[in-house]
């Protein structure tokens, strides 16, 4: 008896504390949300990214990021908007369809339903971009790069064959820290 | 929504208990409402200023919140899906599968002593349950001998599983025969997420010692292996009067997994395990007396023992995002030693499996699948089957299509699957189900179903002794034994369920579930009483024989919530109703059957979880439990409680967490359930503490 008394007396002081407003100074800082790591992940990765002559060509001083589908790793894109990278300022850009893909050099798809990822890659192959996500599989169907989470951290697979096919060149620094996977033939 | 039946005085501290969940309840809702405008305005914009400047190295070395994730698209699924993630297994202190499976909406656990289990969804709970489903990795582990699973040789290392899917409602048309009730799904990590030593070791008062130890790394240039080792020995429950029931047991287990991705588009995977165990448990046996002993029943205390392995590969080759085909063959071979039966099961398994898109609105998923189990059933004074040995063939085929009617917005499933096995019935599993998202934020669903459970061994061929009467009882002159025979001409158990759900995340960071059930049972086991002859001039023998013959339905519903107020703070809440109803047919009269079929379910049963991260490393978990009376079970009721397991773990350095973990703290003991159909002393769960360390590097 004493102890259930004890065990709730434990219970409810925890509540008060957590609920009376000092909870900030007791929540734990220090860990960024998922999709922001990932968001800076990308943001970096481009700098090991070179895109063939003519895919940046027509559009000068930028470096666009295309996002389709809305939420999870979509949702937190945005805050790359106008930052520096290369000499070029990022654009973040929320397209509909795979048509809008024009300007557009990484292609990050969110949260969209399992066809139209196949869709996309299909259509999108012969084009120079670099596609991310974190679906599930997302490199080993035909994307470029694709997020996993290891342990409780983010690690990403580079599908090499299907960089080649859309033309994008991955620095070497890059592949280093990636899980490669690739054709066979 | 009834109120738990518990004893008068009991009363007055249930509010009290109860209290505490209303109002953490009532804080969520509140505390979930202002994150919402909190976290709208860009929390994400504000980390990744900062972060952006880090290098990628560091990036990969953060560690990040897994419980903000996302389960992986519940929005999609058109069934009562609950996810049992990693960070829910480790912060709940929970030591075994069936302990963590009591988190689930719809899901009965019980424990009937320290190393047996009654698990089932959605009703008809038993020590012999066999309503349920259960994967591990892909792998079927029911044995056909009951169509049940023993729960306490699944001893994998909790450390490496990745999530547990509870699915409840019939799951037959995709996964097959007996996933009546509900399927559960066990899915392991891949290797490559478990590289570097792993060593975790604890004791307590009930979990007198266990101890993982497991290493992984990768191996060559694409490939990933984990080994692992674990024993864990377990204490005596109690009886009702607080002694020890002489049930303690241990096990040790020791396993690998292999992953490797052959090419871009092919994946492999080998795994394995063993295990030896040994647990102690007490029977009551009855026999015809003798002149040299004229009693009719004894008691007698026993170590049983099981044993057993199983192997697993597994190939996939990604054809494209929605086009891809698996095959999958499996072993598995173990052996019982008990008082009343001795048995050895190999069981082959193979699965193939083929997803792909057509035409841009089905994705269709079709597949085959051939299984062999082959058993050798010793005979004891009490158990014996009418063929000691005997293979089994099952064969099935299925076809499923998910037909996208308004893209994103509304589709249709449509499957079904065949099965043929040496049993007469042609066992045709169809489901229909509707997926409505006219909002993201919000699914509804509905589906109809028919599912089957093949009838077991012991259905088919037993006869057991479970039972004898003195003379004078039910106006017999002589010694009577009752007999349970099996029949061959057993049918399957049916079922046609009718299911509703809906979905919702209202704010972002709130999520609620809720789901109803309609299940129409058909054909359910029962006795018949037999005709009763002369077993010997001086005894008789009275034959029970399984029938088909009860049918009923049952309904209720479930439902579950996750809050995080603060990414410090979650709180998950499920809530189950259920009612049964059964009526015999032909002129049975088991009426303890029929009722343990109706009430030997809880008919209300709530879980509150609430997890803080507080600084420093330092978690502090609160698990509360209630459990509504259990109203018949082999004609015995159980009392309904309320109990709670408190955790307190710290991380002093990345590699090292501590943790001391106390369970079922409200009461000094309580009982769960007992054990039908094989006498076995049931105890009573005591209040226990247990310490941990963990290192992982």
């Amino acid at each position: 008896m004493q102890m259930r008394k004890f065990v709730l007396s434990i219970a409810w002081v925890t509540l008060l504390v957590a609920l009376s407003g000092s909870g900030t100074a007791v929540a734990e800082g220090g860990k960024p949300t998922e999709n922001a790591v990932k968001s800076a992940m990308i943001f970096n990765m481009i700098k090991f990214v070179d895109w063939p002559a003519e895919a940046l060509a027509n559009d000068a001083g930028t470096i666009t990021v295309c996002v389709l589908g809305k939420g999870g790793l979509a949702g937190a894109l945005d805050a790359l908007q106008g930052e520096q990278l290369k000499g070029r300022k990022v654009v973040v850009r929320q397209i509909k369809q795979v048509a809008d893909t024009g300007n557009c050099q990484v292609l990050v798809i969110g949260d969209v339903e399992r066809r139209i990822v196949t869709t996309v890659i299909e259509q999108t192959r012969q084009l120079p971009l670099l596609t991310i996500s974190d679906l599930p599989n997302f490199a080993q169907a035909g994307g470029v790069v694709g997020f996993v989470e290891q342990s409780g951290k983010i690690r990403f697979v580079i599908n090499l064959s299907a960089s080649a096919q859309h033309k994008v060149r991955i620095h070497s620094l890059l592949l280093k820290m990636a899980r490669i996977v690739q054709d066979s033939q | 929504m009834n109120s738990f039946r518990v004893p008068r005085g009991e009363i007055s501290k249930m509010l009290w208990q109860l209290s505490m969940p209303v109002v953490i309840m009532l804080c969520m809702c509140h505390t979930a409402r202002a994150d919402e405008l909190a976290t709208n305005e860009g929390e994400d914009a504000v980390d990744i200023s900062s972060l952006s400047k880090m290098s990628l190295e560091a990036l990969m070395d953060i560690e990040i919140t897994s419980a903000s994730r996302k389960p992986q698209r519940l929005a999609d699924v058109a069934s009562a899906v609950f996810v049992i993630n990693q960070e829910d297994i480790r912060r709940s202190g929970a030591t075994s599968i069936p302990d963590l499976l009591r988190m689930a909406p719809g899901v009965q656990v019980a424990r009937i002593d320290s190393s047996k289990w009654a698990v089932s969804i959605r009703g008809m709970n038993g020590r012999f349950s066999n309503k349920l489903l259960v994967l591990k990795d892909g792998r079927s582990i029911y044995t056909p001998l009951f169509s049940g699973v023993y729960w306490e040789t699944q001893d994998t290392p909790l450390e490496d599983i990745e999530r547990i899917e509870v699915i409840r409602g019939p799951g037959a048309a995709l996964w097959g025969s007996n996933a009546v009730n509900g399927v559960i799904n066990i899915i392991t990590k891949t290797s490559a997420d478990t590289h570097g030593v792993l060593v975790s070791s604890g004791g307590g008062t009930f979990e007198k010692q266990f101890g993982t130890v497991r290493y992984g790394s990768k191996s060559g240039e694409s490939s990933d292996f984990r080994i692992y080792a674990q024993h864990s020995g377990r204490g005596d429950g109690d009886d009702s009067r607080g002694a020890s029931a002489n049930d303690s047991w241990n096990i040790s287990t020791g396993g690998f997994r292999f992953d490797s991705q052959l090419t871009s588009r092919d994946t492999f995977s080998l795994q394995g395990d063993v295990y030896t165990s040994a647990y102690n448990e007490t029977y009551t046996l009855y026999r015809l007396p003798t002149l040299s002993d004229p009693t009719y029943s004894f008691v007698q205390q026993a170590s049983s023992e099981g044993n057993g392995g199983n192997l697993r590969s597994r190939w996939q080759r990604t054809l494209s995002y929605t086009d891809s085909i698996a095959l999958q063959l499996s072993y598995d071979h173990y052996q019982r030693r008990m008082v009343v039966l001795d048995e050895v099961r190999d069981t082959m398994d193979l699965d193939f499996q083929h997803r792909f898109a057509l035409g841009g609105r089905n994705d269709i998923i079709w597949g085959a699948g051939y299984r062999y189990s082959h058993d050798n059933l010793g005979v004891t004074p009490y158990i014996s089957f009418s063929e000691p040995s005997k293979g089994a063939h099952l064969m099935s085929g299925y076809l499923h299509d998910e037909i996208s009617l308004v893209p994103t917005k509304l589709s249709l499933v449509l499957g079904a699957r065949l099965e043929y096995n040496d049993n007469p019935d042609l066992a045709f599993q169809p489901n229909g189900r509707l997926i409505w998202t006219p909002l993201p934020q919000h699914t509804f669903w509905g589906s109809v179903s028919r599912a089957i459970r093949t009838p077991s061994r012991g259905d088919s061929d037993i006869t057991y002794r479970y039972r004898t009467l003195p003379p004078g009882t039910l106006g017999n002159p002589l010694p009577m034994q009752l007999e349970i025979i099996g029949s061959s001409n057993f049918a399957s158990e049916k079922i046609i369920a009718y299911e509703l759900g809906y979905r919702t995340e209202p704010f972002h960071r709130l999520t609620c579930d809720v789901s109803l059930f309609y299940n129409n049972y058909n054909s359910l086991r029962v006795l018949q009483t037999g005709a009763p002859y002369l077993l010997s001039p001086a005894s008789l023998s009275q034959p029970m024989l399984l029938s088909n013959d009860m049918h009923g339905h049952t309904y209720g519903y479930e439902i579950s919530a996750t809050a995080m107020p603060y990414d410090w703070w979650k709180l998950q809440l499920a809530y189950s109703y259920l009612k049964s109803y059964m009526s015999l047919d032909n002129g049975s009269v088991d009426e303890t059957n029929r009722s343990n079929a109706a009430s030997g379910s809880p008919r209300n049963q709530f879980s509150l979880r609430s997890l803080f991260s507080l600084g420093n490393q330092v978690e502090l978990d609160f698990w509360v439990r209630g459990v509504d009376r259990v109203d018949s079970i082999d004609s015995v009721s159980i009392a309904g409680y309320v109990t709670t397991d408190i955790r307190l773990a710290w991380k002093p350095a990345r590699t090292v967490e501590l943790s001391l973990v106390g369970q079922n703290m409200m009461q000094s003991r309580h009982a769960e359930y007992i054990p039908e159909f094989i006498n076995t002393t049931p105890s009573e769960m005591p209040r226990s503490i247990y310490g941990k360390l963990r290192l992982n590097f």
